[in-house]
């Protein structure tokens, strides 16, 4: 199915929590919403359910006006981060609730809740309590009551945030594969931009109630459009340092606080500047390196082991720069280091307006 | 050492038995008075006798007065837990012109004292007289007007109800809004969330509120006493305070006989309900408006 929202508002009295929201997902593809908690997503995905009716705005799905529709008549599934379990009902009666609803005859109840139980693994559950089930099974029931009524539209509201680091990233892949399985369009709303970069087609960045970006991943993450989502996605996330545009020798250069200058590759070449502009320059702690031949200089404040790499915190002049090394490098804190800078992965974003000067 | 760490830690229990003792020693009178034929202070005399029990249990008045003693009580659980649980949802879920106007209004007429409207409601259910039928003319609990045990029943609802619907609004309020989220997804429409996906979960408040009503009921003596003119047919407080303050001479044995026959389910009641009753205080006191 299709989905779109046409200028979507939706404010609380004084509180506008979306703001002018449009945006199409395409049929059979993972959208999410990422964005720090209070930007608005949880209030975007109600409205979509119909929980919350919009202040102004058109919802449609396949080119159907919503608007009106109760949550019932959508033809949706949903899934929540604290789980919603009905807790006096065992698990197979939480899942095929919306069967008993519809008055389905008892063998397709057994027969639907089997076929979802067994995508998910959790047959041998069904008897009992919620409050008997861990939270990766609560989320897995919580999961299969939104599959059973084979919905048009599925919406995710946080699935994995209660649940730990190793078990959210094997749910991670099992959300995406049966979904991609099953082809159900989706919106999954995180506030985990590594969720939302390994496991969506498409990411809508949301800051305060507005759309930021609406890309893939790798636009994302190559191509930011302003500095919030340039610091908002990657982990650690991009340097940034202020920085003077500068010509020497007919060639456009990145002058930093400390004086150090270093070349810009004609493909990053900042847009409508010139020389003598101050800009913010990006660039990934990924994309830095240790080098007794670099030409930046800068001193250890903070180093931390991230198990396979460590990241070293060093000042340059007075600005921070974060980079990733081996393990294996002897360095001690408060050692002055040199490192060198691969520019051809440079950001540059407007000073003031934070909005970028290389893309479109 | 050990001796002394003991009387210590004994000390506070001693001064609590000490100031309760009135209460108890007041109750051991009650149930030694009941099998004697006169006492002298904590003395019975003039030996143990069956004759009082025996005069009130073939007394057949009692046994009406029984009868609208628990309709009383069942009534009045039945009215405020089916009022309080279905106003508390709008309360605590819905948002509507008036609501915490309402609210604080209820909280101000729960701590008004009762005894000041006395007056008013008895004109009210004077005119609710007027009304045929529903006035006074109904089966078993007479009507709903002056001088019935349904306009008791009114009036007690009346008066519980503030309490009620804040006690089942802090449980609905505790109540996930997730859970109701998921029932409207899953088909379900306003009213059967409230019924089968809410309700079941504040079953322990229900229950709580539902006891305390009984109770309530079954002891209330100034509402049935102000509304209903004949003691005799009216319950069992009531009866009780017509057997002590008659200008015949009073019969104590038979007083007390009445009294803890009063007061007997309560007590057996309490016994096996107050772990439930303690719920009102840990659960149901949470949650803010
Ligand atoms: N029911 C509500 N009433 C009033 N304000 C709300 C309500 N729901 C959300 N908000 C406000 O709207 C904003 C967005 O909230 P939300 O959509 O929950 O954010 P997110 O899910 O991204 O963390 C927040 O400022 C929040 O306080
Ligand atoms: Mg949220």
């Amino acid at each position: 199915m299709k989905m779109e929202l046409v200028n979507l508002n939706k404010s609380f009295q004084d509180v506008s929590a979306v703001k002018n929201l449009n945006l199409k997902v395409n049929d059979g593809e993972l959208v999410a919403f990422l964005g720090p908690s209070g930007c608005g997503k949880t209030t975007t995905l109600l409205t979509i359910a119909g929980i919350y009716k919009p202040t102004s705005g058109d919802i449609f799905f396949d080119g159907e006006r919503v608007n009106s529709l109760q949550p019932k008549e959508r033809d949706i599934g949903m899934v929540f981060q604290s789980y919603a379990l009905y807790p006096h009902m065992n698990a197979y009666q939480n899942i095929v609730f919306s069967l008993v609803l519809k008055k389905r005859p008892k063998e397709e109840m057994q027969r639907e809740a089997k076929r979802v139980s067994d995508m998910l693994g959790i047959g041998h559950l069904l008897d009992r309590k919620a409050s008997q089930l861990s939270g990766g099974q609560q989320q897995r029931v919580a999961l299969a009551r939104a599959l059973i009524k084979q919905p048009k539209l599925l919406l995710f509201d946080e699935p994995l945030s209660n649940l730990d680091a190793r078990l959210r990233m094997s749910m991670r892949e099992e959300i995406r594969r049966l979904q991609t399985n099953l082809g159900i369009t989706s919106v999954y709303v995180t506030h985990d931009q590594v969720e939302a970069m390994t496991m969506a087609d498409r990411v809508a960045v949301m800051h305060n109630g507005d759309l930021l970006a609406y890309v893939t991943p790798e636009e994302l993450h190559e191509r930011p459009r302003t500095l919030f989502i340039g610091q908002f996605i990657g982990s650690p996330s991009m340097n940034i340092l202020d920085a003077q545009l500068k010509s020497i020798d007919g060639s456009l250069h990145i002058k930093l606080t400390d004086g150090t200058t270093l070349p810009i590759p004609g493909e990053r070449t900042p847009k409508s500047c010139k020389d003598g502009d101050m800009v913010k320059f990006g660039i990934r702690p990924e994309d830095v390196k240790l080098d007794s031949n670099g030409s930046v200089r800068g001193k250890v404040t903070f180093i931390e082991s991230l198990g396979r790499e460590h990241l070293i915190v060093s000042n340059i002049g007075e600005q921070r720069m974060q980079l990733l090394t081996e393990p294996g490098n002897k360095i001690s804190l408060d050692s002055n280091i040199n490192i060198s800078v691969d520019m051809r992965k440079a950001q540059f974003f407007d000073a003031e307006t934070g909005l970028t000067l290389l893309w479109e | 050492m050990k001796i002394k760490d003991y009387s210590i830690k004994s000390l506070p229990y001693i001064f609590l038995i000490i100031i309760s003792s009135p209460i108890f020693i007041g109750y051991l009178w009650v149930f030694l008075r009941t099998f004697t034929r006169s006492m002298y202070g904590m003395r019975p005399t003039g030996g143990f006798t069956l004759n009082n029990w025996a005069l009130i249990l073939k007394d057949p008045i009692l046994w009406n007065l029984v009868g609208n003693t628990f309709i009383l009580a069942l009534g009045l659980t039945i009215g405020i837990l089916l009022i309080s649980s279905a106003a508390a949802y709008p309360l605590s879920r819905m948002a509507f012109r008036g609501r915490k106007i309402y609210l604080s209004l209820s909280l101000i007429l729960h701590a008004f004292p009762s005894v000041t409207l006395l007056i008013a409601i008895f004109f009210v259910l004077r005119w609710i007289s007027a009304i045929p039928i529903f006035g006074r003319g109904l089966p078993l609990i007479g009507g709903f007007g002056y001088n019935t045990l349904g306009g008791v029943l009114l009036v007690s609802i009346a008066f519980m109800l503030p309490l009620g619907i804040w006690l089942m609004k802090g449980f609905f309020d505790n109540i996930s809004w997730d859970i109701e989220r998921a029932a409207l997804i899953d088909g379900c429409s306003r009213f059967r969330t409230w019924r089968q996906i809410l309700l079941p979960q504040i079953r322990p408040g229900l229950a709580a509120l539902g006891i305390f009503a009984f109770m309530h009921g079954w002891s209330s003596f100034i509402i049935p006493y102000t509304f209903m003119v004949d003691a005799r047919t009216a319950v069992m407080s009531t009866y009780l305070n017509l057997l002590t303050s008659g200008d015949r001479p009073i019969d104590y044995g038979v007083a007390s006989a009445v009294a803890l026959f009063q007061l007997l389910p309560i007590l057996f009641f309490y016994l096996f309900t107050q772990k439930y009753l303690l719920k009102i205080f840990s659960g149901g006191m949470k949650g803010g408006s």
